[in-house]
């Protein structure tokens, strides 16, 4: 996307949406200048970007060197201009074991921040760059020995910064969207080429509902795989999470990692069995 | 001459008097009549005198001296005679010993701390304080006679509570663009340490805006960014937000394992208390 198109769509977007609206970006920011950041400022948009200061082998350029150092240079013009910014922590299984290493990075890189940065923990799921990185992916229950670990670290740091799911966690009225029952309800993805998804993580893998320039809107809302994932929790309350005792915590996660690992909606977690371990060692250590 | 802005902390020889309105503490002062002058001369702007204590047997009263405040350097048990001597103007002050010995330290220590003088270690010299690091934290930590700071225990201590952002760089008076230090040859540099380094900005004959636009002043400027800038191991250590990276600036390889040992035993105790404070809030609620 270009500037003068962008600036074009905020145009666009503040006659039609006075102040009400809010943006996020996300961005691997590699081509962030000076221009874009005044760009945002001026929109008021949110900046996300996803790292990975530990592993060199997924954010690498085209000749394998890793991306790091850009990035870094990126995130310096945004911290030196105090840009408020949110960043992205994927969990492969190369990171299991240095869980203080990663936790004490974003630690650090808060106090190149005023403001403070959050950080997102996701686990990997095998789409995009990673689709074929199977020797990646985090068996069960590690990623949730992964969270566990990562929350006593921040918990003995009198949790100085937001980690989600973390924060979501504590607090009852924010569920990230994969913790959210009913996330085909509250959110829809919509790329550059008008397709409409569930959010942006289906429409990376064309899961379509649509186009905006050629389905109606009924059309698109009407969609027979949008319909599945909106009545899925009804089916997983009755079936595979009947009488989990951590179902208002999670109501069966994410529908597209799901159907990434299974094939269909109708399924629990693949991350099912970490996400009971987290919540079991928090019951038992924490709020025992 | 150098003109140092008014936001600025200079410390400096008598030889080297510093114009401008910026705060200055004066280091090398030998005798009542300096000591005096110096007060006369910087009246407001001076923030501290820092000297021998033997020194003070130059001196025949500070009662009448306005500073905020004075530090005396003690290099052996005996020197404590010499503080003996004026301990009723002394002990009215903000007064901080810099210990200069780990001999005979637990007793010095508890003779200052017991007139509620703090005390000040500097983790440059390692070799003196490593071998008594460990009595010293224990010290200042159980001993329940002490009743001043212990240096830079006390206000790491703070800073891990109060999650803010001081490290031993502030502590330490090593505040870059904040503090400058005045070499008896009239080189100018960030500390004593950085002088003992051959680290220079420039001179006193320089022009401020000469002396800002110095290499090596401009790099050091925000020492976080610089670790993080050169992917230094220091942004992966658990304790950077206390260090901000001080034992590694000058050679990566230093080693720093004691001092990581101190922070780690404050961490604890910090978890000790907390662990105390919620069984004994559970106490109460179950009494109730």
């Amino acid at each position: 996307m270009g500037k003068d198109f962008f600036k074009k769509v905020q145009e666009y977007l503040v006659s039609e949406y006075p102040p009400a609206l809010k943006q996020n970006i996300q961005t691997n920011m590699l081509t962030l200048d000076a221009e874009w950041i005044d760009l945002f400022k001026q929109y008021k948009i949110r900046i996300s970007s996803s790292v990975d200061p530990v592993s060199k082998k997924l954010r690498t350029w085209k000749d394998g060197l890793p991306q790091l150092d850009t990035w870094l240079g990126k995130f310096f013009m945004l911290t030196d201009n105090d840009y408020p910014l949110g960043l992205v922590f994927t969990v492969s299984r190369e990171h299991l074991g240095q869980e203080e290493k990663i936790y004490s990075y974003f630690r650090n890189l808060q106090s190149l921040s005023r403001g403070g940065i959050a950080v997102r923990f996701n686990p990997i799921y095998p789409s995009g760059r990673s689709e074929n990185a199977y020797d990646l992916l985090i068996r069960e229950p590690d990623y949730g020995k992964f969270l566990w670990k990562l929350w006593e670290l921040w918990d003995r740091d009198l949790r100085p910064f937001n980690i989600s799911p973390f924060t979501d966690f504590l607090d009852p009225h924010k569920h990230l969207c994969e913790f959210s029952k009913d996330c085909s309800e509250r959110f829809l993805g919509i790329d550059g080429e008008g397709n409409v998804s569930n959010c942006g993580r289906t429409l990376d893998s064309k899961i379509l509902f649509g186009n905006v320039f050629t389905d109606s809107w009924e059309d698109i809302l009407d969609n027979e795989e949008r319909k599945t994932m909106s009545g899925r929790s009804d089916v997983l309350k009755t079936t595979e999470c009947l009488s989990c005792e951590f179902w208002e915590l999670c109501y069966g996660g994410c529908p597209y990692t799901v159907k990434l690992y299974t094939g269909g909606y109708l399924n629990k977690s693949p991350f099912c069995e970490s996400y009971k371990y987290f919540f079991n060692k928090i019951r038992n250590e924490v709020l025992r | 001459m150098i003109v140092f802005p008014g936001n600025t902390r200079i410390t400096t020889t008598p030889s080297f008097p510093v114009a401008g309105s910026s705060k200055v503490c004066v280091y090398d002062v030998n005798d009542q009549a300096t000591l005096d002058q110096q007060c006369q001369f910087y009246k407001e702007r001076l923030c501290g005198i820092e000297l021998d204590a033997e020194k003070l047997e130059r001196i025949k009263s500070l009662a009448n001296i306005r500073i905020s405040t004075l530090r005396i350097c003690v290099s052996s048990l005996d020197d404590l005679h010499y503080i003996d001597r004026l301990i009723q103007d002394i002990k009215g002050k903000n007064t901080a010993v810099i210990l200069k010995t780990g001999k005979d330290i637990l007793r010095v220590v508890n003779y200052l701390t017991g007139f509620r003088i703090k005390i000040l270690i500097s983790p440059v010299e390692n070799e003196i304080f490593i071998p008594v690091l460990d009595e010293l934290i224990d010290f200042y930590m159980h001993q329940t006679t002490v009743r001043s700071p212990i240096e830079p225990f006390h206000s790491i201590l703070q800073t891990m509570i109060n999650l803010t952002r001081i490290t031993l760089w502030d502590i330490l008076q090593e505040k870059p663009g904040f503090d400058f230090y005045i070499t008896g040859e009239g080189k100018i540099t960030l500390s004593k340490r950085w002088a003992e380094n051959g680290r220079y900005f420039g001179s006193t004959n320089q022009s401020w805006d000469t002396l800002r636009t110095d290499k090596l002043f401009q790099k050091i400027q925000n020492p976080n960014k610089l670790f993080f800038a050169e992917q230094s191991e220091c942004v992966f250590c658990p304790h950077f937000t206390q260090c901000g990276g001080y034992f590694k600036i000058f050679n990566a390889d230093a080693d720093c394992k004691p001092w990581k040992k101190v922070f780690a035993t404050l961490q604890e105790e910090i978890q000790n208390v907390r662990r105390i404070l919620t069984e004994y809030g559970k106490t109460e609620k179950t009494a109730k």
